[in-house]
């Protein structure tokens, strides 16, 4: 039993883009396409937000690395009329069960984030690619919609390894690839439930905020900053 | 098969952090845009597929024909390879046809540290114990050398408290923008002029380190040379780079200056450093040597946080091939007493040829470059290959260069081949990756190494002693293995660990031989050594002088001798006067010689600025294969899959533009089509493209727009090198965003 | 239109009623052609969406749900002309409406029929539409569409049918084709006084039934939107502006079929001017009443001042999406109001 969390650091986070690729790379993500991202149907589970203020020489820039939110009273799992989407009890953790998912998308119209992505056509692998796969996270078809797990496959096989040496999951075992790759450093992972892993010591930080928390829906990815 | 590819977390350069295009490395070995085997140029134009060996032999024929007749100078070939072991075995190669036409593209600028420093290029920055950054136009964060050493530097090996503070001078609100304590908003290309207001205010407010300045400087304070005066860069600084001055140059508010110049002082390490846009202007060398200065104020030379020269690899030194001492000048070499007065484009110096003698080159090389999409001369190139008998392209993808090539020898992409990297510009540390492959070729190709070897062996007339690339690799390492020196990559990579190293010193496990040492050098995939050259101000300051010359005696020499070129009876003054007069340069002989602003071209009324930058997604010839960093191309402003420009919305607003619309860019050499962002911060009257899409052939052939393209080949007169910036662009709207389309870049509103 | 049945002329006074159904002219096979030709048309664009995917649907990434989902609540919005009017104008005894209570029924199921299959297109996977029941979720809004509607539709389906028995009968006594169709539906109609008062109190029963059902069903459809968090859409008076708004367009689709029925079959006896002039005033009062919720959904959005609501408000006002909203408020309100 864990409740997994995020913690950005935006401070520290300098829009160098890895962890958007590192997700593509992981989670066999496939480029929609030029004429689809010009539709507006381009396909990330993590997108970076980059939020201009100010004008002038006073502009500012502060970006923002946006994965699901693994939200704890997720307003997606509530609307969905198959169970397709659902909260789970273990790791706390927003998941997909692609293969009953009708294609409704009425849980991307509730998701406040927009964080779900949709396949509006059936994946497309041009040449070799395929072989890329990587083998832990299942492909998707076409009418099905997926998002961000946390890396779940991840935390499964860390959960096996721990097992297999019969001792707790450690603190910093399960790293997600967008924090793996992440030269910043900005990205932490941990569990919420173990209030000494570094994810947890850091949300008690004075700089954490989350995105539309008057929304009730108690995210899991927390974000740390300075400025505002 | 591989599935995955990930950071090293022992590699002292990234630390882990694996960028999108070393995330894209599977993308592009099994890119559908891959070229599968040799192919040649049919007479119709059409290209079909060869065997290596025929391939091979019809070039290996051309070669021993000229080489025989004693026309090897009529071989060129060029390269774009960041190896330093590739590149030295292409040089060898070139050298062994009997040819000194060797050139690499390189886009970053270094005559400013040969200059002040005497160095052939960048001296090491000790990012990760600088704890300020005054940045002019380097993109460090995504454009830099080494983007993901710049961010572990400054940012990922730090805690919070101790976040490295970065205050960025230049035109764009880029990613290393955003990141900085200030920005710092200016004109386009008077980068240099914000680096002598603040030298201005350093030296006024008595905030210069006095024993360097005094001890390790050359031309700081006025002297008298055969009874004249001649002018110190502490007087040039006073009396013409005082805030109020430099602000109306870079149009930014003069307190901003002063302001700069106090945070800097008052930085325990700090560092000055130039790169990206404002290098890549027309006054692009006194740019360098401007903000460099700022260095030398501050005397951070050879201590830990400053400017500091990584132990040079020593690898086994190459002989030189027999008869390459006698061999005619380099057509890229820089002609002495010519213009421009160091060095010469390679594209630039290929067209000229060409031009004035269609038989002058016979066969051009060109192996993992694209020098008619990345070149501004790139467009007449493209106008004057039909002259060359043989192009002969090296490259994992079909590109504009290759799409004009008569034979296309298609090589390894870089997950099927040996890897070797050596030290990157500006690291502080020596470091060699080396990598075997992980995966057999897919298709029928080779390495380039590998191909040019051949090569050699096919041509009855060429003495090459290596027979494969890796044998010659082992060659050129068996001097690393030997030398007892740094240490192979190992072991859990903690801080303590490495302070401890650096202060206890250093020692080498033994090896067996060259293969053991081989051997654990691939599997660690990389050896390095932290420890910068102890202080040694000869190889830091490698003039006569052994100074840091504020006033370049090699530039007057320099000028002196293109002026005698004029006027062979010419004094050293007059001759400096002709020098500068034929260069067109607006300051006095003295000032020249000295970092000062020479003022860029003006924009015309109703032109815009091109500025162009490159983003992360575009760095690297092999973005446009991976169909992930294409969705992700322009990820900061929400697009993919095409070219944007960025513009203030003031200035946008006075052109009538809004975010999202659909625009052309035209100039004289031609016109592109990209959408607007509204981008705050970006300086008024200037439009900014990323370079990396808009290529006519192969891999994203369609794809977006090269502002390349718009580009007339304007040099810096001192380096030769083709400016970036130096155009000026018509804007004509084309259609508005549709409505309810895809949604805008995301300004100034919370998400 | 040609010959007259003597049959007709002798036995029943209202002939002309009957008209349309014991004879189908040119006219009638050249308006079923192309209404095929259609549908056809449809079904090859549908296929090309079961085959290459959504993505030929044209919509996107923010816009989830559109064309679809727009018909699903205009068409079941227009239902409500229907069964719920008919039965508020029988429960009120308003005895203008006999010519338009069945004109009215009929329009309800039809597009009721119509209006639920538009989320079976919208679906990515139709062919797990049966996951609904198998794995069906009641907490989802959607899974208390399914029921409403699947009510909805029984209801209005069994209240056409009851209150138009005689008049089957009636067909089934003239011999019409197909005779047999007649026969079975007519569910042995004699008349006799004890079959009327069953058919009366089965009418009233569903009368009674049948408009809680109508409410409840764009009450359902509006929590669809409702139930989320968006912006614009997560608002209380969803339910009764749905309801109002479809009943207000509802009358108009009736308005809408009655002039072209009584112009095509010439109805002018049966479908007078007080007709027109009795709906034209509810649907009067049903714009003023639409206004009064427009203003006050966009009145709280815009003095509570939020600004995701802000921004959602402005799209409207005088961003991309402002033509459509200014002709929205011209249609249903300036122009019927004036
Ligand atoms: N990680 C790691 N640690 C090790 C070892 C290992 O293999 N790996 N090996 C261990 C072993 S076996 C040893 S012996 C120790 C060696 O560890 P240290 O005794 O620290 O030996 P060095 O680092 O070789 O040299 C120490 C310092 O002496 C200075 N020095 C050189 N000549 C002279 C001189 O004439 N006079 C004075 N005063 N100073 C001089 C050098 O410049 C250097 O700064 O390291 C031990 N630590
Ligand atoms: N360039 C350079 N040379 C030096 C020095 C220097 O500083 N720089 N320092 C000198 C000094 S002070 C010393 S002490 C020597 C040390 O020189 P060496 O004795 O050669 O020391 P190492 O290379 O550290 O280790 C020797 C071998 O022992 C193996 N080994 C490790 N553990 C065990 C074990 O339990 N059993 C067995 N059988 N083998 C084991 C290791 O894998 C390694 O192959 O080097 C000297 N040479
Ligand atoms: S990898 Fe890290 S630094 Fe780069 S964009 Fe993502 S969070 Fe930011
Ligand atoms: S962020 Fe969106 S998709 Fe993710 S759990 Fe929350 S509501 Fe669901
Ligand atoms: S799209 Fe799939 S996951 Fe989302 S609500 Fe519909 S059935 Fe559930
Ligand atoms: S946690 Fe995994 S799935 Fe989620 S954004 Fe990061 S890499 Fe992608
Ligand atoms: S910058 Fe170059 S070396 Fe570094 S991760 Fe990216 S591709 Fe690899
Ligand atoms: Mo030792």
């Amino acid at each position: 039993m864990s409740r997994w969390g995020m913690v950005i650091d935006l401070d520290r986070c300098t829009g160098c883009g890895a962890c958007m690729a590192a997700c593509h790379q992981e989670n066999n993500l496939t480029a929609s396409g030029a004429a689809e991202t010009e539709e507006g149907r381009g396909f990330h589970w993590l997108r970076l937000y980059s939020e201009v203020t100010g004008s002038g020489s006073e502009a500012r820039v502060r970006y923002l690395p946006q994965p699901c939110f693994q939200c704890d009273n997720p307003p997606c799992v509530r609307v969905c009329p198959v169970h397709a989407t659902y909260l789970s009890e273990e790791e706390g953790i927003v998941g997909q069960i692609y293969s009953r998912c009708i294609g409704c998308r009425y849980c991307m119209a509730a998701c406040p984030y927009g964080a779900k992505v949709f396949n509006w056509y059936e994946p497309e692998w041009p040449g070799d690619l395929k072989k890329k796969a990587n083998p832990d996270v299942s492909l998707r078809s076409k009418g099905v919609v997926e998002k961000c797990t946390f890396c779940h496959h991840r935390i499964l096989r860390a959960r096996e390894t721990a097992r297999a040496e019969d001792r707790p999951l450690r603190d910093g075992e399960v790293v997600p690839a967008c924090a793996e790759s992440c030269p910043a450093r900005a990205i932490v992972f941990g569990d919420l439930d173990d209030p000494n892993s570094r994810a947890s010591r850091l949300i008690r930080s004075p700089r954490v905020f989350r995105l539309h928390e008057d929304l009730g829906t108690e995210p899991k990815v927390y974000y740390l900053t300075e400025r505002e | 098969i591989p599935v995955g590819v990930k950071g090293n977390l022992n590699h002292p350069l990234n630390r882990g952090g694996l960028c999108p295009l070393g995330q894209a490395a599977l993308e592009t070995l099994y890119s559908p845009h891959r070229l599968r085997g040799p192919l040649e140029k049919t007479s119709s134009g059409e290209h079909r597929p060869i065997a290596w060996e025929d391939a091979l032999g019809r070039i290996a024929e051309v070669l021993d024909r000229l080489v025989s007749a004693g026309e090897g100078h009529r071989i060129a070939l060029l390269t774009a390879e960041p190896s330093e072991l590739f590149v030295g075995l292409a040089r060898y190669f070139t050298l062994a046809v009997g040819s000194k036409n060797f050139a690499r593209m390189e886009l970053e600028g270094s005559l400013a540290y040969r200059l002040t420093q005497g160095l052939a290029g960048p001296p090491g920055f000790d990012l990760s114990r600088s704890d300020l950054v005054l940045s002019f136009g380097l993109d460090l964060f995504e454009d830099g050398p080494a983007p993901m050493h710049a961010i572990s530097a400054l940012v990922g090996e730090r805690d919070n408290e101790a976040l490295a503070s970065v205050l960025h001078v230049g035109t764009r609100l880029s990613p290393s923008g955003a990141k900085a304590e200030r920005y710092v908003r200016i004109a386009p290309d008077t980068h240099g002029a914000f680096a002598l207001g603040v030298a201005n205010v350093l030296v006024r407010e008595g905030r210069i380190d006095r024993d360097f300045v005094d001890r390790r400087t050359f031309g700081f304070e006025d002297w008298t040379q055969d009874g004249r005066r001649r002018l110190g860069f502490r007087r040039l600084l006073l009396e013409r780079y005082y805030p109020d001055r430099v602000g109306q140059l870079c149009g930014c508010d003069p307190g901003v200056v002063v302001r700069v110049a106090r945070r800097f002082a008052q930085a325990s390490r700090p560092l000055a450093m130039s790169g990206g846009e404002a290098l890549r202007g027309p006054n692009a060398t006194w740019n360098g040597m401007a903000v460099h200065a700022l260095n030398a104020l501050l005397g951070v030379f050879d201590r830990p946080g400053g400017v500091v020269l990584p132990q040079p690899i020593p690898l086994t030194r190459l002989p030189e091939p027999e008869g390459a001492r006698d061999l005619p000048d380099s057509m890229f070499a820089a002609r002495p007493q010519a213009e421009p007065i160091f060095g010469v484009d390679p594209c630039h110096a290929l067209v000229e040829c060409l031009e004035e003698d269609p038989e002058s080159v016979e066969v051009l090389f060109v192996a993992g470059a694209d020098p008619i999409h990345e070149s501004p001369a790139g467009k007449r190139l493209d106008e004057v290959m039909d002259r060359i008998p043989m192009l002969v392209a090296l490259t994992p993808f079909l590109d504009d260069t290759a799409a004009r090539a008569d034979l296309i020898l298609p090589t390894h992409t870089y997950l099927e081949s040996w890897q070797s990297s050596t030290t990157p510009n500006f690291s502080a540390f020596s470091v060699l990756g080396l990598a075997p492959p992980v995966v057999e070729p897919l298709f029928d190709t080779r390495h380039p190494g590998d191909v040019l070897l051949q090569l050699a062996r096919q041509a009855t007339t060429l003495q090459i002693p290596w027979t494969s690339y890796n044998e010659y690799l082992k060659y050129r390492l068996e001097g690393l293995a030997v030398s007892g020196q740094g240490s192979i990559l190992s072991g859990s990579f903690e801080e303590s660990w490495k302070h401890f190293l650096e202060e206890r010193g250093w020692r080498f496990s033994e090896h067996a031989g060259l293969e053991d040492f081989w051997d654990d050098l691939a599997r660690q995939s990389g050896w390095w050594n932290p420890v910068p050259s102890p202080a040694d101000w000869e190889r830091m300051f490698r003039h006569d002088s052994h100074r840091y010359e504020f006033f370049s005696t090699t530039l007057e020499k320099r000028l002196i001798a293109l002026g005698r070129k004029i006027d062979p009876a010419a004094s050293e003054a007059q001759a400096l006067q002709a020098a500068c007069r034929q260069l067109r340069l607006g300051a006095d002989p003295d000032e020249v010689c000295l970092p000062h602003f020479e003022p860029p071209g003006e924009t015309p009324e109703g032109e815009l600025a091109l500025v162009p930058f490159r983003p992360i997604t575009a760095r690297g010839r092999l973005g446009t294969a991976s169909p992930m960093l294409m969705e992700m191309f322009g990820y900061p402003v929400l697009s993919g899959w095409r070219t944007w420009a960025e513009m203030d919305p003031e200035t946008a607003h006075r052109w009538g533009i809004e975010d999202g619309d659909q625009v052309a860019l035209e100039t004289a050499e031609g016109s592109i089509e990209v959408t607007v962002h509204l981008r705050p911060g970006a300086a008024p009257g200037v439009v900014h493209v990323p370079l990396g899409l808009g290529r006519r052939s192969g891999a994203g052939a369609g794809v977006g727009a090269n502002p390349v393209e718009l580009m007339t080949p304007v040099a810096d007169p001192l380096s030769g090198r083709l400016a970036h910036n130096a155009t000026s662009v018509r804007l004509r709207l084309i259609r508005r965003r549709p409505r309810g389309g895809p949604a805008p870049s995301h300004s100034g509103e919370s998400i | 239109m040609s010959q007259k049945s003597p049959k007709a002329d002798t036995h029943f006074q209202d002939a002309s009623l009957l008209k349309p159904i014991e004879q189908s002219g040119a006219g009638f096979r050249v308006a079923t052609s192309l209404l095929l030709l259609v549908i056809l048309t449809g079904w090859v664009f549908f296929s090309r969406q079961l085959l290459y995917g959504m993505g030929v649907t044209g919509l996107n990434q923010p816009v989830v749900w559109g064309f679809y989902i727009v018909n699903f609540v205009f068409f079941i919005g227009i239902s409500h002309a229907g069964t719920l009017i008919s039965a508020i104008l029988r429960l009120s005894k308003a005895e203008w409406r006999r010519p338009i209570t069945r004109m009215a029924e009929v329009i309800t199921v039809v597009v009721l029929a119509i209006g639920a299959f538009h989320p079976v297109l919208d679906l990515g996977r139709p062919d797990r539409m049966f996951n609904i029941f198998t794995a069906g979720r009641l907490q989802s809004p959607l899974l208390w569409d399914v029921s409403s509607i699947s009510a909805y539709f029984m209801a209005s389906t069994v209240y056409l049918y009851i209150p138009m028995i005689p008049d089957i009968a009636l067909l089934r006594d003239r011999g019409v084709w197909p005779h047999w169709f007649y026969t079975f539906l007519a569910w042995g109609w004699q008349g006799t006084k004890r079959q009327r008062a069953v058919l009366d109190r089965a009418v009233t029963i569903m009368m009674v039934l049948v408009i809680p059902i109508a409410v409840s069903v764009h009450t359902v459809i509006s929590y669809i939107f409702a139930m989320t968090l968006q912006p614009g859409w997560h608002s209380t008076i969803f339910g009764p502006y749905f309801v109002v708004g479809a009943i207000f367009s509802g009358i108009a689709a009736l308005l809408v079929v009655m002039i072209v029925l009584r112009r095509v079959y010439h109805l002018e006896r049966y479908l007078k001017l007080v007709h027109f002039d009795n709906l034209a005033k509810l649907l009067l009062v049903m714009s003023l009443l639409w206004f009064y919720f427009t203003f006050s959904e966009y009145l709280t959005a815009f003095f509570g001042n939020e600004p995701t609501e802000m921004r959602v408000f402005f799209y409207k006002f005088s961003g991309p999406y402002a033509v459509f909203y200014w002709g929205m408020i011209a249609c249903n309100f300036l122009i019927p109001a004036l």
